[in-house]
């Protein structure tokens, strides 16, 4: 290797860690905040990592309420993506297989509809929980959620049965099944990567969701984690540890989810928007 | 809109027969999304058009009453720009940042997957997750910024209590929160770079910035209008961290639109005044709206 090699490697290397040091540190802080002692957190210019580990953060935030929170924030995620991936398989088939008048309306008004500011329909959906009956439940919040979850749905499953070649379909239905039978025999197992990209996607986006829980849960043993470690955790003034505890806990399951589904979630962002 | 009709390509020649199934399949996401998108947009603007007393049902019908308060009253105008520096600053740091940060990416080198991996996190972390490690990053005692600066022999100060520096302060949380995303996005587009370009641009004895110029970036240019749009938008609209950071303050220093609506709607139950809010920030959204319509159109993306 000569020797301008040896420098623009060395270059390279620098740039990664000065990339790893900005977004890797604030998240190593995070994590090594939540097993330090209260002594250590307040202390000015305290270490970087704990001195003596402890998990007294993470039991005073399960002691507040953080496992009831977790399990509510699951039920709450899980049921949005199962109704949402249930309509948009549909609605997403449709836009991408099939010819009829409007069908690039629908499209425009999918994206359209993403770029309605939440805080615009916030009041709107409440007053119309509050006469349903349905405020401080949790399918009020799944119902509001799918403003934004069934959209993008749509546009992320399309970009995989687009990639779907039409004649393995056009193939079955000349074996003689029907539009339903090719669709559930053929289209749906090659796309079975496509809709788990889709869930976690929808997962990930519900399970972080913030304004409409705070508005619409008022019983702590039903908030969800971004309202309940806003409202309660938070409320304890300034116990940063057991803040810091909480935050880690909400940040493991949409990362675990991430890591496993990197690639088919990159490709659906990457064609969603309009990279071939 | 007309020309969908068109039959192309292999399966235009079903394009008769599947008129009748399109629309039971498309029955449960436009049902959800009229109730849930245009009716409440409806009743929202309806909602905007009255005034309400505390704590008592009563709307009563006021025209345009609370657009006009809004308009006369100096916060909101506040907010206007206040939204305008936010989603700049975010936005064109992301861009900056993320377009470096995938140039660095892109080169074959040992470890490159669990880099993208790792740096990929603070997108994917609830946005309340990551406000509460930046509340306590600017802490300005305990905090690890603070900390930073004592070490280089500087002091802090609380930066999202004062209002000269509350807003940079949110904006750079932001900033790491967003750009991987746009790295990723711009990966994607580094990865359809034709290198034949490249090569023969630099075999011609282009220094590397002149390649980067002028190879690297016309051919990316799509990729990079379509994130710049979608982050726009996110960061115009986004709530969270803002709200777990500085809930607006100090002194409305970092009130956008989302968390201004939420205050004046939640906070002052004046349901009225917050949705007249909402409403005018629509109109900035519109904007962006038009542009993106535009970009996808252009690119074939609605075909």
């Amino acid at each position: 290797m000569g020797a301008a090699a040896i420098l623009k490697k060395g270059g390279q290397y620098l740039g990664i860690i000065l990339l790893l040091a900005f977004f890797v540190t604030p998240l190593a802080w995070m994590v090594s905040t939540s097993f330090k002692s209260a002594a250590e957190i307040y202390t000015a210019n305290g270490p970087f990592f704990p001195t003596h580990w402890t998990l007294k953060n993470y039991q005073v935030a399960f002691a507040a309420g953080l496992g009831r929170m977790f399990v509510n924030s699951t039920i709450v995620a899980v049921s949005t993506t199962v109704v949402s991936l249930l309509f948009a398989v549909l609605s997403s088939y449709a836009v991408s297989r099939l010819i009829f008048r409007g069908r690039r309306m629908i499209l425009v008004s999918m994206i359209l509809s993403q770029l309605i500011p939440l805080s615009v329909l916030i009041v709107p959906i409440y007053q119309i929980m509050a006469r349903l009956n349905l405020l401080d439940q949790f399918p009020s919040l799944v119902i509001a959620y799918l403003t934004f979850s069934i959209p993008v749905a749509v546009w992320f499953l399309r970009s995989f049965f687009l990639s779907v070649s039409p004649e393995i379909e056009e193939a079955a239905r000349v074996d003689g099944c029907s539009l339903f039978q090719a669709f559930m025999r053929v289209v749906i197992p090659l796309i079975v990567p496509g809709l788990a990209a889709t869930g976690i996607y929808v997962f990930v986006t519900v399970w972080q969701e913030l304004m409409f829980a705070i508005t619409f849960l008022t019983t702590p043993a039903k908030y969800t984690l971004p309202a309940g470690v806003i409202l309660f955790i938070g409320q304890h003034g300034t116990n940063y540890g057991a803040v810091m505890a909480a935050a880690t806990v909400m940040s493991i399951p949409p990362s675990v989810l991430f890591l496993l589904m990197q690639k088919r979630l990159i490709s659906g962002f990457a064609s969603a928007g309009g990279i071939k | 809109m007309q020309q969908s009709v068109t039959a192309r390509g292999p399966i235009g020649a079903r394009a008769r027969h599947s008129r009748s199934p399109a629309i039971w399949l498309l029955l449960p996401t436009l049902v959800s999304m009229v109730g849930l998108v245009v009716y409440p947009l409806a009743r929202g603007f309806y909602t905007s058009l009255t005034t309400s007393f505390f704590l008592s049902n009563q709307a009563v019908f006021a025209g345009f009453k609370n657009y006009a308060i809004l308009l006369h009253n100096p916060v909101f105008w506040m907010v206007v720009w206040h939204g305008l520096v936010w989603t700049a600053g975010v936005v064109l740091g992301q861009l900056i940042f993320g377009f470096v940060g995938a140039l660095i990416l892109n080169q074959p080198i040992w470890g490159q997957a669990i880099f993208q991996s790792v740096t990929f996190i603070p997108w994917i972390m609830p946005g309340v997750a990551a406000g509460l490690l930046w509340s306590l990053m600017y802490d300005p005692t305990f905090g690890l910024v603070g900390n930073l600066q004592h070490f280089w022999g500087f002091s802090s100060i609380a930066y999202l209590s004062n209002v000269h520096t509350s807003m940079a302060a949110v904006v750079v949380a932001a900033i790491w929160k967003g750009t991987p995303f746009t790295i990723l996005m711009m990966l994607a587009g580094l990865q359809t770079v034709d290198t034949a370009v490249t090569e023969a641009a630099r075999i011609d004895g282009a220094s590397w910035f002149k390649v980067i110029r002028h190879a690297v970036i016309p051919q990316v240019a799509p990729v990079v209008r379509t994130t710049a749009l979608f982050i726009t938008v996110w960061t115009f609209n986004y709530f969270d961290m803002i709200y777990v950071m500085t809930n607006g303050g100090p002194v409305n220093s970092t009130q956008i639109f989302p968390t201004y609506v939420y205050q004046l709607a939640f906070g002052q139950l004046d349901y009225g005044l917050g949705t007249a809010a909402g409403i005018l920030s629509l109109v900035v959204v519109g904007i962006i709206a038009a542009l993106f319509i535009f970009e996808l159109a252009r690119q074939g993306a609605l075909d």
